[in-house]
């Protein structure tokens, strides 16, 4: 079975200055992330593959398919690792 | 047999009218007299109520809209609960208001948001500036309606036992402070203070941080993420969190509205705070 990507529910966000600032209210922590962070994370807010993921955010910078891929597989090991994910969902090795 | 309810205490926070009972005498006596700067003097419809029951061998409990919202074994944490409730239910209200836990203070368009966990001195600043000809708005919730408006409430400044200036300003305890036999605790204004009205400020937040062995006086601007958390800290203490208070916050800090105060100097404080507040 496919592995996804998905936030976990009890996140509020907010933008401001192309930044994106997550309130994570389990911890009360809050993240912030730069414009390519805050592209992926939009992307994590439905279900998707790493290969999904990778593929839309190539697209949306016009990136070769391993720079897209090494960017999102960074980015999604710091999600996971700031325990954003729902459960069950985490970066492939 | 049914508790006796005494008439209800009208009070209007943030525009909204709160009914508040109690099975307790001195419960209203002492709560009318905190906030009698939101008094109703007449009943009025109320957008909730708010009670407080019990006795001593069966236990309190704190009610909203009827429901039991908490129960507590002493008087004391009954009333401080019911105290949060007063403070943070108004806000819950349809249309939800924007609120955390700040004090704040004004001059003209300018409001200063002093934001800073318990003993970090909000109090004592506060009501030195307003000593200074600055106007109350509050200190405990700093409230915004949905347009950004903020929201004045005149409740009485709480000072701990200990705070140095009771014995320099000769401040005396009054009768009806019911938490006075409780943990000493003393609830003030100044003399003829003004009251701030409710308005578009241009706010800066300053984080205030007591240090007994620290810095005279260390100021420096803020980041917004650190800012934010720090905002976020004084709005989960109210239970106040929600996806719009967030984004208001996230829209309204940046580096030149959030200052990082670290002090042990409280004199060097208040002069901080009155050049940040002249501009």
């Amino acid at each position: 079975m496919l592995k996804t990507y998905q936030l976990k529910d009890d996140l509020l966000m907010a933008e401001k200055d192309e930044m994106l600032y997550v309130l994570d209210l389990e911890s009360g922590r809050i993240h912030s992330f730069n414009q390519t962070g805050k592209v992926i994370v939009q992307l994590c807010l439905e279900p998707r593959s790493l290969e999904e993921i990778s593929g839309e955010y190539r697209q949306y910078f016009d990136l070769e398919a391993d720079p897209a891929r090494e960017d999102v597989t960074a980015m999604l090991e710091k999600l996971a690792s700031s325990h954003l994910f729902k459960e069950g969902c985490a970066p492939s090795s | 047999m049914r508790p006796i309810v005494l008439n209800p205490l009208f009070l209007k926070l943030y525009g909204r009218v709160c009914a508040v009972t109690a099975s307790s005498a001195p419960v209203l006596e002492h709560l009318s007299w905190v906030y009698d700067g939101c008094r109703l003097q007449r009943s009025a419809p109320a957008a909730v109520r708010l009670g407080l029951f019990g006795d001593e061998n069966h236990g309190y409990k704190v009610t909203v809209d009827g429901i039991p919202a908490a129960e507590e074994p002493t008087l004391l944490a009954a009333l401080l609960h019911l105290d949060l409730e007063i403070l943070r239910r108004p806000l819950f209200l349809n249309p939800p208001l924007l609120g955390f836990h700040a004090s704040w203070i004004a001059r003209g368009s300018r409001a200063v948001l002093l934001v800073g966990e318990g003993g970090c001195g909000k109090s004592s600043l506060c009501h030195q500036m307003l000593s200074l000809g600055f106007a109350y708005g509050s200190e405990e919730v700093a409230a915004f309606s949905a347009d950004g408006r903020l929201l004045p409430l005149p409740r009485r400044i709480m000072f701990k036992p200990d705070n140095p200036l009771i014995p320099q300003l000769g401040i005396r305890q009054d009768a009806r402070n019911l938490l006075a036999g409780f943990d000493g605790r003393f609830y003030v204004l100044p003399p003829g203070v003004s009251l701030a009205s409710s308005g578009f400020y241009d706010c800066t937040f300053v984080f205030l941080h007591y240090q007994d062995d620290g810095p005279e006086l260390e100021a420096r601007p803020l980041e917004t993420l650190d800012a934010l958390q720090r905002l976020c800290g004084a709005a989960f203490r109210l239970q106040a969190m929600s996806s719009s208070l967030f984004a208001a916050l996230v829209g309204s800090l940046s580096p030149e509205r959030a200052v990082a105060v670290n002090y042990s100097s409280p004199g060097a404080a208040l002069a901080f705070l009155l050049e940040l507040a002249d501009g």
